[in-house]
Protein backbone atom coordinates (compact mmCIF):
# COMPACT_ATOMS: atom_id res chain seq x y z
CA UNK A 1 0.00 0.00 0.00
CA UNK A 2 2.76 2.18 1.14
CA UNK A 3 4.44 1.97 -2.42
CA UNK A 4 0.66 2.55 -4.19
CA UNK A 5 1.18 5.67 -2.20
CA UNK A 6 4.50 6.54 -3.40
CA UNK A 7 4.29 5.92 -7.00
CA UNK A 8 0.97 8.13 -6.97
CA UNK A 9 2.41 10.77 -5.34
CA UNK A 10 5.54 10.51 -7.57
CA UNK A 11 3.46 11.07 -10.68
CA UNK A 12 1.30 14.32 -9.48
CA UNK A 13 4.60 15.63 -8.59
CA UNK A 14 6.11 14.98 -11.78
CA UNK A 15 2.63 16.40 -13.29
CA UNK A 16 3.08 19.42 -11.47
CA UNK A 17 6.60 20.45 -12.56
CA UNK A 18 5.78 22.16 -15.61
CA UNK A 19 3.27 24.12 -13.53
CA UNK A 20 5.64 25.30 -10.84
CA UNK A 21 7.95 26.50 -14.43
CA UNK A 22 5.35 27.83 -15.93
CA UNK A 23 4.25 30.19 -13.03
CA UNK A 24 7.44 31.87 -12.41
CA UNK A 25 10.58 32.46 -14.76
CA UNK A 26 13.79 33.75 -13.35
CA UNK A 27 16.49 34.95 -15.86
CA UNK A 28 19.35 35.18 -12.95
CA UNK A 29 20.57 33.24 -10.84
CA UNK A 30 20.98 36.03 -8.16
CA UNK A 31 17.24 36.02 -6.65
CA UNK A 32 18.18 40.15 -5.25
CA UNK A 33 18.70 41.63 -8.52
CA UNK A 34 16.78 39.00 -10.93
CA UNK A 35 14.02 40.31 -13.25
CA UNK A 36 10.78 39.05 -11.87
CA UNK A 37 9.12 38.10 -14.92
CA UNK A 38 5.29 38.00 -15.12
CA UNK A 39 3.02 37.90 -18.12
CA UNK A 40 0.08 38.32 -16.53
CA UNK A 41 0.97 42.11 -15.88
CA UNK A 42 0.81 45.21 -18.16
CA UNK A 43 3.30 47.81 -17.46
CA UNK A 44 0.90 50.34 -16.07
CA UNK A 45 0.17 46.98 -13.59
CA UNK A 46 3.82 46.07 -12.77
CA UNK A 47 4.42 49.94 -11.91
CA UNK A 48 1.36 49.70 -9.52
CA UNK A 49 3.23 47.27 -7.81
CA UNK A 50 6.12 48.49 -6.66
CA UNK A 51 5.61 51.30 -3.86
CA UNK A 52 8.92 52.68 -4.67
CA UNK A 53 7.59 54.20 -8.16
CA UNK A 54 4.39 55.76 -6.40
CA UNK A 55 5.70 59.48 -7.56
CA UNK A 56 6.41 58.13 -10.44
CA UNK A 57 2.97 56.65 -11.11
CA UNK A 58 1.33 59.85 -10.15
CA UNK A 59 3.45 61.14 -12.75
CA UNK A 60 2.31 59.31 -15.30
CA UNK A 61 -1.20 60.07 -14.43
CA UNK A 62 -0.92 63.41 -14.75
CA UNK A 63 1.42 63.19 -17.92
CA UNK A 64 -2.04 61.26 -19.53
CA UNK A 65 0.91 59.04 -21.17
CA UNK A 66 -1.02 55.62 -19.83
CA UNK A 67 -3.21 54.91 -22.62
CA UNK A 68 0.84 54.15 -23.40
CA UNK A 69 1.50 51.41 -20.64
CA UNK A 70 -1.51 49.69 -21.21
CA UNK A 71 -1.21 49.38 -24.86
CA UNK A 72 -0.33 46.54 -26.92
CA UNK A 73 3.11 47.65 -27.89
CA UNK A 74 5.75 47.29 -25.90
CA UNK A 75 8.10 49.42 -23.88
CA UNK A 76 10.73 49.72 -21.43
CA UNK A 77 10.47 52.29 -18.21
CA UNK A 78 13.49 53.73 -16.87
CA UNK A 79 11.52 54.49 -13.10
CA UNK A 80 12.89 56.72 -11.06
CA UNK A 81 12.33 56.31 -7.61
CA UNK A 82 10.19 58.07 -4.95
CA UNK A 83 13.69 59.26 -3.54
CA UNK A 84 15.06 60.33 -6.90
CA UNK A 85 11.98 62.57 -7.62
CA UNK A 86 12.35 63.91 -3.95
CA UNK A 87 16.13 64.82 -4.96
CA UNK A 88 14.33 67.27 -7.47
CA UNK A 89 13.13 69.22 -4.68
CA UNK A 90 10.52 72.40 -5.32
CA UNK A 91 11.10 71.93 -9.13
CA UNK A 92 9.81 67.75 -8.42
CA UNK A 93 6.79 69.44 -7.16
CA UNK A 94 6.14 72.10 -9.84
CA UNK A 95 6.88 69.55 -12.36
CA UNK A 96 4.13 67.78 -11.39
CA UNK A 97 1.59 70.68 -11.87
CA UNK A 98 -0.63 71.70 -14.94
CA UNK A 99 1.05 74.02 -16.68
CA UNK A 100 4.05 72.13 -16.97
CA UNK A 101 2.10 68.99 -18.45
CA UNK A 102 4.59 69.15 -21.76
CA UNK A 103 7.66 69.22 -19.95
CA UNK A 104 6.63 66.57 -17.83
CA UNK A 105 5.81 64.93 -20.98
CA UNK A 106 9.15 65.10 -22.38
CA UNK A 107 11.02 64.11 -19.23
CA UNK A 108 8.84 60.63 -19.38
CA UNK A 109 9.91 59.74 -23.05
CA UNK A 110 13.18 60.01 -22.32
CA UNK A 111 12.20 57.47 -19.80
CA UNK A 112 10.83 55.18 -22.55
CA UNK A 113 12.80 52.90 -24.47
CA UNK A 114 11.23 50.97 -27.90
CA UNK A 115 10.64 47.06 -26.80
CA UNK A 116 11.19 44.78 -24.26
CA UNK A 117 14.68 45.41 -22.35
CA UNK A 118 15.71 43.02 -19.37
CA UNK A 119 18.51 44.18 -16.91
CA UNK A 120 20.12 41.04 -17.78
CA UNK A 121 19.92 41.42 -21.68
CA UNK A 122 21.53 44.98 -21.46
CA UNK A 123 24.05 43.58 -19.19
CA UNK A 124 24.99 40.60 -21.77
CA UNK A 125 25.02 43.54 -24.63
CA UNK A 126 27.81 45.00 -22.27
CA UNK A 127 29.54 41.89 -21.96
CA UNK A 128 29.53 41.18 -25.94
CA UNK A 129 30.54 44.65 -26.77
CA UNK A 130 32.89 45.15 -24.41
CA UNK A 131 31.85 48.52 -23.24
CA UNK A 132 29.03 50.99 -23.20
CA UNK A 133 25.76 50.41 -25.03
CA UNK A 134 23.33 52.60 -27.14
CA UNK A 135 19.54 52.48 -26.98
CA UNK A 136 16.66 55.41 -28.77
CA UNK A 137 14.37 56.11 -26.12
CA UNK A 138 10.83 57.96 -27.18
CA UNK A 139 12.35 61.51 -26.68
CA UNK A 140 15.05 63.37 -27.73
CA UNK A 141 18.36 61.74 -27.34
CA UNK A 142 19.64 58.32 -26.64
CA UNK A 143 20.87 56.43 -23.20
CA UNK A 144 23.95 54.97 -22.87
CA UNK A 145 24.48 51.86 -20.38
CA UNK A 146 27.64 50.59 -18.85
CA UNK A 147 29.20 48.74 -15.82
CA UNK A 148 30.79 49.37 -12.84
CA UNK A 149 31.35 45.94 -11.36
CA UNK A 150 28.20 44.65 -11.44
CA UNK A 151 26.01 47.98 -11.28
CA UNK A 152 24.46 49.20 -14.35
CA UNK A 153 24.82 52.70 -15.29
CA UNK A 154 22.50 54.57 -17.39
CA UNK A 155 23.71 58.05 -19.34
CA UNK A 156 21.41 60.49 -21.13
CA UNK A 157 23.16 62.00 -23.78
CA UNK A 158 25.35 64.84 -22.43
CA UNK A 159 23.03 64.49 -19.69
CA UNK A 160 22.42 63.49 -16.18
CA UNK A 161 23.25 60.05 -15.08
CA UNK A 162 21.52 56.97 -12.99
CA UNK A 163 21.84 53.75 -11.79
CA UNK A 164 19.65 50.51 -11.61
CA UNK A 165 18.26 49.65 -8.17
CA UNK A 166 16.26 47.10 -7.02
CA UNK A 167 14.05 44.59 -9.23
CA UNK A 168 12.93 44.96 -12.43
CA UNK A 169 9.29 43.39 -13.91
CA UNK A 170 9.10 42.02 -16.97
CA UNK A 171 5.21 42.45 -18.05
CA UNK A 172 3.62 41.47 -20.98
CA UNK A 173 3.75 44.78 -23.05
CA UNK A 174 7.51 45.95 -21.45
CA UNK A 175 9.83 45.83 -18.37
CA UNK A 176 9.96 48.37 -15.97
CA UNK A 177 13.66 48.93 -14.55
CA UNK A 178 14.04 51.20 -10.92
CA UNK A 179 16.63 53.65 -10.92
CA UNK A 180 18.13 55.87 -8.53
CA UNK A 181 17.90 58.88 -10.28
CA UNK A 182 15.48 61.18 -12.58
CA UNK A 183 17.50 61.12 -16.02
CA UNK A 184 17.44 64.90 -17.41
CA UNK A 185 18.65 66.47 -20.65
CA UNK A 186 21.32 69.18 -21.13
CA UNK A 187 20.45 72.54 -20.57
CA UNK A 188 20.80 74.75 -23.57
CA UNK B 1 -7.07 2.27 -4.23
CA UNK B 2 -4.07 1.55 -7.31
CA UNK B 3 -7.01 2.42 -9.59
CA UNK B 4 -8.04 5.85 -8.11
CA UNK B 5 -4.35 7.27 -7.74
CA UNK B 6 -3.66 6.29 -11.41
CA UNK B 7 -6.58 7.92 -12.43
CA UNK B 8 -5.58 11.13 -10.09
CA UNK B 9 -2.35 10.97 -11.82
CA UNK B 10 -3.56 10.67 -15.22
CA UNK B 11 -5.75 13.56 -14.82
CA UNK B 12 -2.92 15.59 -13.13
CA UNK B 13 -0.59 14.99 -16.02
CA UNK B 14 -3.24 16.25 -18.54
CA UNK B 15 -3.95 19.45 -16.60
CA UNK B 16 -0.18 19.81 -16.77
CA UNK B 17 0.31 19.56 -20.54
CA UNK B 18 -2.64 21.99 -21.22
CA UNK B 19 -1.04 24.48 -18.77
CA UNK B 20 2.21 23.92 -20.51
CA UNK B 21 0.75 24.66 -23.71
CA UNK B 22 -1.46 28.11 -23.52
CA UNK B 23 -2.60 29.06 -26.63
CA UNK B 24 -2.67 25.73 -28.65
CA UNK B 25 -6.39 24.60 -29.60
CA UNK B 26 -9.09 26.41 -28.11
CA UNK B 27 -7.17 29.77 -27.35
CA UNK B 28 -6.16 30.12 -31.41
CA UNK B 29 -9.74 29.39 -32.04
CA UNK B 30 -10.57 32.32 -29.79
CA UNK B 31 -7.80 34.84 -31.49
CA UNK B 32 -9.03 34.05 -34.58
CA UNK B 33 -12.58 35.01 -33.55
CA UNK B 34 -11.63 38.25 -32.43
CA UNK B 35 -9.51 39.16 -35.05
CA UNK B 36 -12.29 38.54 -37.48
CA UNK B 37 -14.63 40.64 -35.41
CA UNK B 38 -12.41 43.43 -35.05
CA UNK B 39 -12.62 43.16 -38.50
CA UNK B 40 -16.06 43.69 -38.89
CA UNK B 41 -16.20 46.13 -36.30
CA UNK B 42 -14.26 48.86 -38.32
CA UNK B 43 -16.07 48.62 -41.32
CA UNK B 44 -14.90 48.77 -45.12
CA UNK B 45 -15.00 52.22 -45.52
CA UNK B 46 -11.73 53.11 -43.73
CA UNK B 47 -9.69 50.32 -44.61
CA UNK B 48 -7.61 50.05 -47.25
CA UNK B 49 -7.32 46.42 -49.25
CA UNK B 50 -4.15 44.85 -48.42
CA UNK B 51 -4.48 42.78 -45.35
CA UNK B 52 -8.04 41.12 -46.59
CA UNK B 53 -6.56 38.49 -47.56
CA UNK B 54 -5.11 37.38 -44.17
CA UNK B 55 -8.64 36.14 -43.19
CA UNK B 56 -9.07 33.88 -46.01
CA UNK B 57 -6.04 32.45 -45.52
CA UNK B 58 -6.80 31.33 -42.15
CA UNK B 59 -9.90 29.85 -43.65
CA UNK B 60 -12.19 31.24 -40.84
CA UNK B 61 -14.92 31.79 -43.21
CA UNK B 62 -17.29 29.98 -41.29
CA UNK B 63 -16.00 31.25 -37.85
CA UNK B 64 -16.82 34.68 -39.52
CA UNK B 65 -20.08 34.34 -40.77
CA UNK B 66 -21.00 33.47 -37.24
CA UNK B 67 -19.68 36.47 -35.52
CA UNK B 68 -20.70 39.05 -38.38
CA UNK B 69 -24.17 37.68 -37.31
CA UNK B 70 -22.96 38.05 -33.56
CA UNK B 71 -21.87 41.40 -34.29
CA UNK B 72 -25.56 43.10 -35.72
CA UNK B 73 -26.66 41.84 -33.27
CA UNK B 74 -24.46 43.70 -31.01
CA UNK B 75 -24.37 46.41 -33.19
CA UNK B 76 -27.98 46.93 -32.43
CA UNK B 77 -27.66 46.69 -28.76
CA UNK B 78 -24.59 49.35 -29.29
CA UNK B 79 -26.42 51.74 -30.97
CA UNK B 80 -29.76 51.74 -28.57
CA UNK B 81 -27.19 52.25 -25.67
CA UNK B 82 -25.58 55.10 -27.79
CA UNK B 83 -29.00 56.82 -28.27
CA UNK B 84 -29.09 56.89 -24.70
CA UNK B 85 -26.00 58.24 -24.39
CA UNK B 86 -25.83 60.95 -26.53
CA UNK B 87 -29.22 62.14 -24.35
CA UNK B 88 -27.32 62.01 -21.22
CA UNK B 89 -24.08 63.50 -22.83
CA UNK B 90 -24.77 66.79 -23.48
CA UNK B 91 -25.69 67.23 -19.79
CA UNK B 92 -22.19 65.10 -19.12
CA UNK B 93 -20.42 67.16 -20.97
CA UNK B 94 -21.29 70.40 -19.45
CA UNK B 95 -20.76 69.12 -15.80
CA UNK B 96 -16.81 67.68 -16.83
CA UNK B 97 -15.78 66.74 -20.27
CA UNK B 98 -12.41 65.75 -19.67
CA UNK B 99 -13.92 62.68 -17.49
CA UNK B 100 -16.31 61.57 -20.46
CA UNK B 101 -13.33 61.31 -22.71
CA UNK B 102 -11.34 59.21 -20.20
CA UNK B 103 -13.77 56.84 -19.27
CA UNK B 104 -14.04 56.30 -23.54
CA UNK B 105 -10.36 56.30 -23.04
CA UNK B 106 -10.35 53.73 -20.60
CA UNK B 107 -12.96 52.05 -22.27
CA UNK B 108 -10.35 51.91 -25.33
CA UNK B 109 -7.73 50.37 -23.06
CA UNK B 110 -9.38 47.82 -21.52
CA UNK B 111 -10.15 46.41 -25.31
CA UNK B 112 -6.14 46.61 -25.96
CA UNK B 113 -5.88 44.93 -22.56
CA UNK B 114 -7.59 42.34 -23.73
CA UNK B 115 -5.68 42.09 -27.37
CA UNK B 116 -2.15 42.02 -25.41
CA UNK B 117 -3.39 38.98 -23.69
CA UNK B 118 -4.16 37.29 -26.52
CA UNK B 119 -0.86 38.03 -28.13
CA UNK B 120 0.69 36.73 -25.27
CA UNK B 121 -1.37 33.26 -25.39
CA UNK B 122 -0.07 33.08 -29.12
CA UNK B 123 3.29 32.65 -27.45
CA UNK B 124 3.36 28.77 -28.25
CA UNK B 125 2.13 29.24 -31.45
CA UNK B 126 5.02 28.47 -33.14
CA UNK B 127 4.66 28.83 -37.20
CA UNK B 128 6.85 29.95 -39.71
CA UNK B 129 8.29 33.86 -40.00
CA UNK B 130 6.56 35.99 -41.65
CA UNK B 131 8.37 38.40 -43.51
CA UNK B 132 6.61 41.49 -44.59
CA UNK B 133 6.81 41.82 -48.29
CA UNK B 134 9.25 44.62 -49.19
CA UNK B 135 7.28 46.56 -51.31
CA UNK B 136 4.25 46.94 -48.74
CA UNK B 137 6.77 47.90 -46.23
CA UNK B 138 8.24 50.62 -48.17
CA UNK B 139 4.93 51.70 -49.26
CA UNK B 140 3.75 51.29 -45.66
CA UNK B 141 6.62 53.75 -44.51
CA UNK B 142 5.76 56.35 -46.58
CA UNK B 143 3.41 58.21 -43.33
CA UNK B 144 7.04 58.93 -41.76
CA UNK B 145 8.11 60.68 -44.69
CA UNK B 146 5.78 62.68 -44.99
CA UNK B 147 5.53 63.43 -41.30
CA UNK B 148 9.25 64.44 -41.75
CA UNK B 149 9.03 67.27 -43.93
CA UNK B 150 6.43 68.92 -41.36
CA UNK B 151 6.84 71.97 -40.48
CA UNK B 152 5.70 75.66 -37.98
CA UNK B 153 2.23 76.32 -38.29
CA UNK B 154 1.94 79.45 -40.22
CA UNK B 155 0.36 82.30 -37.42
CA UNK B 156 -0.85 82.50 -34.14
CA UNK B 157 -2.51 79.72 -32.43
CA UNK B 158 -5.85 80.23 -32.22
CA UNK B 159 -6.60 81.22 -28.23
CA UNK B 160 -3.34 83.22 -27.99
CA UNK B 161 -4.56 85.35 -31.16
CA UNK B 162 -7.42 86.63 -28.68
CA UNK B 163 -5.53 86.68 -25.74
CA UNK B 164 -2.60 88.74 -27.64
CA UNK B 165 -4.40 91.35 -29.34
CA UNK B 166 -3.93 89.48 -33.04
CA UNK B 167 -0.33 87.77 -33.38
CA UNK B 168 1.25 90.84 -31.75
CA UNK B 169 1.61 90.53 -28.09
CA UNK B 170 1.16 94.09 -26.01
CA UNK B 171 3.98 95.01 -23.59
CA UNK B 172 3.04 92.75 -20.24
CA UNK B 173 1.81 90.04 -22.06
CA UNK B 174 4.80 89.54 -23.90
CA UNK B 175 7.11 90.37 -21.20
CA UNK B 176 5.44 87.13 -19.65
CA UNK B 177 5.44 84.97 -22.92
CA UNK B 178 8.96 85.40 -23.02
CA UNK B 179 9.56 84.93 -19.31
CA UNK B 180 7.15 82.27 -19.31
CA UNK B 181 8.31 79.77 -16.31
CA UNK B 182 10.35 77.42 -17.80
CA UNK B 183 11.15 74.37 -15.85
CA UNK B 184 14.50 74.08 -13.99
CA UNK B 185 15.78 77.12 -16.52
CA UNK B 186 15.38 74.71 -19.66
CA UNK B 187 15.48 76.66 -22.86
CA UNK B 188 12.42 75.13 -24.75
CA UNK B 189 12.55 74.61 -28.14
CA UNK B 190 11.35 71.50 -30.57
CA UNK B 191 14.15 68.53 -29.60
CA UNK B 192 13.04 69.64 -25.90
CA UNK B 193 9.53 67.81 -26.44
CA UNK B 194 11.15 65.17 -28.78
CA UNK B 195 10.09 67.29 -31.93
CA UNK B 196 12.57 66.51 -34.78
CA UNK B 197 10.67 67.97 -37.65
CA UNK B 198 11.43 71.27 -36.95
CA UNK B 199 13.68 74.19 -37.60
CA UNK B 200 16.19 74.94 -34.47
CA UNK B 201 16.49 78.49 -33.35
CA UNK B 202 14.87 80.79 -30.93
CA UNK B 203 10.77 79.96 -29.29
CA UNK B 204 8.52 81.12 -26.98
CA UNK B 205 6.50 78.69 -24.49
CA UNK B 206 2.41 79.63 -23.97
CA UNK B 207 -0.68 78.03 -22.92
CA UNK B 208 0.51 74.62 -24.46
CA UNK B 209 2.58 75.87 -27.79
CA UNK B 210 5.98 76.35 -28.82
CA UNK B 211 5.56 79.51 -30.58
CA UNK B 212 8.56 80.97 -33.22
CA UNK B 213 8.46 84.82 -33.02
CA UNK B 214 8.76 87.01 -36.08
CA UNK B 215 10.79 89.91 -36.69
CA UNK B 216 8.58 92.36 -36.08
CA UNK B 217 8.01 91.34 -32.80
CA UNK B 218 4.91 89.44 -33.60
CA UNK B 219 4.40 85.08 -33.64
CA UNK B 220 5.60 83.64 -37.24
CA UNK B 221 4.01 80.03 -35.79
CA UNK B 222 3.34 77.45 -33.81
CA UNK B 223 3.53 73.65 -32.99
CA UNK B 224 1.17 72.37 -30.45
CA UNK B 225 2.59 70.24 -27.64
CA UNK B 226 1.81 66.75 -26.14
CA UNK B 227 0.44 67.41 -23.07
CA UNK B 228 -0.27 71.24 -23.81
CA UNK B 229 -2.39 71.92 -26.60
CA UNK B 230 -2.67 68.28 -27.00
CA UNK B 231 -4.02 67.51 -24.02
CA UNK B 232 -6.94 64.80 -23.22
CA UNK B 233 -9.96 66.64 -23.58
CA UNK B 234 -9.03 69.31 -26.05
CA UNK B 235 -10.22 69.34 -29.86
CA UNK B 236 -7.30 68.06 -32.08
CA UNK B 237 -6.11 71.66 -33.83
CA UNK B 238 -7.47 71.18 -37.22
CA UNK B 239 -4.32 73.03 -38.64
CA UNK B 240 -2.12 70.37 -37.55
CA UNK B 241 -1.58 67.58 -40.07
CA UNK B 242 -2.72 64.57 -39.46
CA UNK B 243 -1.56 61.57 -41.96
CA UNK B 244 -3.08 58.13 -41.86
CA UNK B 245 -0.96 55.39 -40.84
CA UNK B 246 -0.81 51.73 -42.71
CA UNK B 247 -3.46 49.32 -42.16
CA UNK B 248 -0.48 47.59 -40.12
CA UNK B 249 -0.29 49.61 -37.29
CA UNK B 250 -4.40 50.39 -37.45
CA UNK B 251 -4.18 46.01 -36.64
CA UNK B 252 -0.94 46.56 -34.31
CA UNK B 253 -2.37 48.86 -32.00
CA UNK B 254 -5.70 48.50 -32.23
CA UNK B 255 -6.46 52.02 -34.09
CA UNK B 256 -9.74 51.59 -35.09
CA UNK B 257 -11.43 53.69 -38.29
CA UNK B 258 -9.50 56.69 -39.39
CA UNK B 259 -11.63 58.67 -37.61
CA UNK B 260 -11.02 57.68 -34.25
CA UNK B 261 -7.00 58.53 -34.37
CA UNK B 262 -4.69 60.85 -35.10
CA UNK B 263 -1.24 60.76 -36.08
CA UNK B 264 1.52 63.21 -36.18
CA UNK B 265 5.54 64.02 -34.63
CA UNK B 266 5.83 59.85 -34.04
CA UNK B 267 2.76 59.98 -31.71
CA UNK B 268 -0.73 58.26 -32.37
CA UNK B 269 -3.61 59.72 -30.33
CA UNK B 270 -7.25 57.95 -29.96
CA UNK B 271 -9.78 60.80 -30.38
CA UNK B 272 -13.26 60.56 -30.63
CA UNK B 273 -14.72 60.04 -33.87
CA UNK B 274 -17.81 62.80 -32.92
CA UNK B 275 -16.03 65.79 -32.21
CA UNK B 276 -12.44 65.05 -32.61
CA UNK B 277 -11.82 65.75 -28.82
CA UNK B 278 -8.32 63.81 -27.74
CA UNK B 279 -8.82 61.37 -25.59
CA UNK B 280 -5.48 59.51 -24.78
CA UNK B 281 -2.10 58.84 -26.63
CA UNK B 282 -2.34 55.17 -28.12
CA UNK B 283 1.33 55.43 -28.99
CA UNK B 284 4.59 56.59 -28.86
CA UNK B 285 6.88 56.30 -32.11
CA UNK B 286 10.74 56.17 -32.37
CA UNK B 287 9.99 57.33 -36.25
CA UNK B 288 13.92 55.60 -36.60
CA UNK B 289 14.71 54.75 -40.71
CA UNK B 290 14.93 50.83 -40.76
CA UNK B 291 15.19 50.68 -44.51
CA UNK B 292 15.99 46.17 -45.61
CA UNK B 293 18.97 46.42 -46.94
CA UNK B 294 20.46 49.16 -45.36
CA UNK B 295 22.11 49.53 -42.17
CA UNK B 296 20.37 49.26 -38.83
CA UNK B 297 20.09 52.94 -37.25
CA UNK B 298 22.21 53.21 -34.00
CA UNK B 299 20.48 52.48 -30.89
CA UNK B 300 19.52 49.57 -31.21
CA UNK B 301 22.60 47.96 -29.07
CA UNK B 302 20.34 45.69 -26.92
CA UNK B 303 18.01 42.79 -27.65
CA UNK B 304 14.37 44.32 -27.26
CA UNK B 305 11.72 41.70 -28.88
CA UNK B 306 8.64 42.02 -27.08
CA UNK B 307 7.58 39.03 -24.14
CA UNK B 308 5.20 37.22 -26.63
CA UNK B 309 7.80 36.97 -29.55
CA UNK B 310 10.66 36.37 -27.46
CA UNK B 311 10.39 32.36 -27.80
CA UNK B 312 10.72 32.67 -31.33
CA UNK B 313 12.94 35.95 -32.36
CA UNK B 314 16.17 35.24 -30.50
CA UNK B 315 19.34 36.60 -31.29
CA UNK B 316 22.08 33.68 -32.76
CA UNK B 317 25.54 33.18 -34.72
CA UNK B 318 23.27 34.23 -38.05
CA UNK B 319 20.44 36.47 -37.19
CA UNK B 320 20.08 39.17 -34.42
CA UNK B 321 16.31 40.27 -33.98
CA UNK B 322 15.75 44.39 -32.84
CA UNK B 323 12.45 45.80 -32.24
CA UNK B 324 11.35 48.93 -33.20
CA UNK B 325 7.57 50.80 -33.66
CA UNK B 326 5.72 47.59 -33.94
CA UNK B 327 8.13 45.31 -36.23
CA UNK B 328 10.74 43.09 -35.14
CA UNK B 329 13.44 43.45 -37.89
CA UNK B 330 15.97 40.60 -38.85
CA UNK B 331 19.46 41.79 -38.73
CA UNK B 332 22.80 40.47 -40.36
CA UNK B 333 25.28 40.06 -37.11
CA UNK B 334 28.01 40.45 -39.55
CA UNK B 335 27.38 43.72 -41.55
CA UNK B 336 24.18 44.88 -39.34
CA UNK B 337 22.20 45.34 -42.33
CA UNK B 338 18.08 44.64 -42.34
CA UNK B 339 17.81 41.46 -43.36
CA UNK B 340 13.94 41.37 -43.27
CA UNK B 341 10.76 43.04 -41.68
CA UNK B 342 8.77 41.18 -39.19
CA UNK B 343 5.11 40.33 -38.88
CA UNK B 344 3.99 40.20 -35.48
CA UNK B 345 0.23 39.88 -36.73
CA UNK B 346 0.28 36.78 -38.29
Amino acid sequence: MTATWKTGLAAIALASLPLVSACTKVEDENPETATKDDGTLTLAAALGSNEELGTLRGAIEQSELSGVLEGPASYTLLAPSNAAFDALGEEGATLLEDQQRPMLVALLRDHLLPGHLTPEAIGEAIDRKGGPVTMATLGQAEVTFSKSGETVNVVMDDGSDAAFAGTAIAANNGVVIPINKVLLPPKG
Amino acid sequence: MRILLAGAAAIALAASGAYAEPGKGKGNDKNGNDRAAAKVERGKPDRGPQRTENGNNRGRADVRVEKRVDQRQDDRSDAARKMERRVERPVERRMDPRQDQREAARAAERRVERRVEQRVDRRDDRGTIRYVDRVRYDRDRAFLTRDRDRSLIEGCPPGLAKKYNGCMPPGQAKKRYESSARWYGYDYRPSLFGLTNYSSGRYYYDDGYLLRPASNGGIAGYIPLLGGALAIGNPWPSSYSSYAVPDYYVDYYDLGPASSYRYADNVIYRVDPGDAAIMSVAALLTGDDFTIGQPMPMGYDVYNVPYAYRDRYYDTPDAWYRYSDGYVYQIAPQTQLIAAAIDLLV
